[in-house]
């Protein structure tokens, strides 16, 4: 009875690959499991702690790149996210990025990242869930 | 899975309201961030002491910008004008070094104090 089931149950195809850039590893940890709870159609998560290091595997095409903005912690003259945004969007134009800031003077930015095609999250109490919404449209749930 | 009640004790600190339901109220999940958490603050907070004494004012906005998120997972609400603050001073440059040297002091003094009281609340908490 049981097999029956299990081969006439419509399981959902893993198919989706998440990039999350984030030198911060407790919010990292946090969002990668967010995602894999609210997720099931997620593959992969990979996590990077500098926007260089994504940029060298960014040929994969992720479904998502979640980036933050300020990546310096470890290092004082690391690229920021935005500027990595840039350098991948001339590369693939039709990477979907989402980009985190915890910054609030961040017009410019946010300005900026539209014109490339990216969204811009600020890292509030309303992140997740924003974080969440975009994901679908990008999953076309 | 866990059900946390509202803050209403004044004496504490953290708050894990936020963090359960990201989390779905799932006790593994819940326990990997906090032991994270615990690792990866203590060595901020011990880079941030370092960084005022040394007068490292870049490092200290840098830090104080990376433990805004973290400790807002926590709830720890009374952390983010104390380190808003701190990242401000960071960044300043009108204000005389003697007088920014003597704010980030009595700002670090506090974050410690509250730091101490979070890390024990947290490796304290009760799933139960």
């Amino acid at each position: 009875m049981n097999l029956f089931k299990n081969i006439f149950t419509k399981s959902t195809p893993k198919e989706h690959t998440i990039f999350i850039v984030e030198d911060n590893e407790v919010y990292a940890n946090l969002l990668e499991a967010f995602l894999m709870l609210h997720f099931p159609e997620i593959h992969a998560i990979k996590k990077f702690t500098s926007g260089e290091a994504c940029l060298n595997e960014s040929f994969q095409i992720p479904t998502v790149i979640i980036m933050d903005h300020l990546l310096n912690k470890n290092q004082s003259g690391a690229a920021t996210g935005l500027s990595i945004i840039k350098k991948m969007k001339i590369a693939n134009p039709d990477l979907n990025i989402i980009l985190l800031s915890a910054q609030t003077e961040i017009e410019v930015v946010s300005k900026t990242i539209a014109k490339y095609g990216g969204i811009y999250i600020p890292k509030n109490e309303e992140a997740f869930h924003n974080i969440e919404q975009q994901v679908k449209q990008f999953f076309g749930i | 899975m866990i059900k946390t009640k509202p803050n209403n004790n004044i004496s504490t600190v953290c708050n894990f309201n936020y963090l359960s339901e990201l989390m779905g109220g799932k006790i593994h999940l819940i326990k990997k961030i906090m032991d994270t958490f615990l690792v990866q603050v203590k060595e901020e907070l011990e880079s941030l002491n370092s960084a005022i004494t040394e007068k490292d004012y870049t490092a200290t906005k840098n830090l104080a910008h990376t433990m805004k998120s973290s400790v807002s997972i926590m709830g720890i609400s009374t952390l983010q004008p104390i380190l808003k603050e701190m990242e401000s001073l960071g960044m300043e440059t009108t204000c005389s070094d003697s007088y920014r040297d003597e704010k980030l002091s009595e700002l670090n003094l506090n974050l410690n104090e509250i730091c101490k009281k979070a890390f024990v609340e947290i490796e304290n908490y009760s799933f139960s």
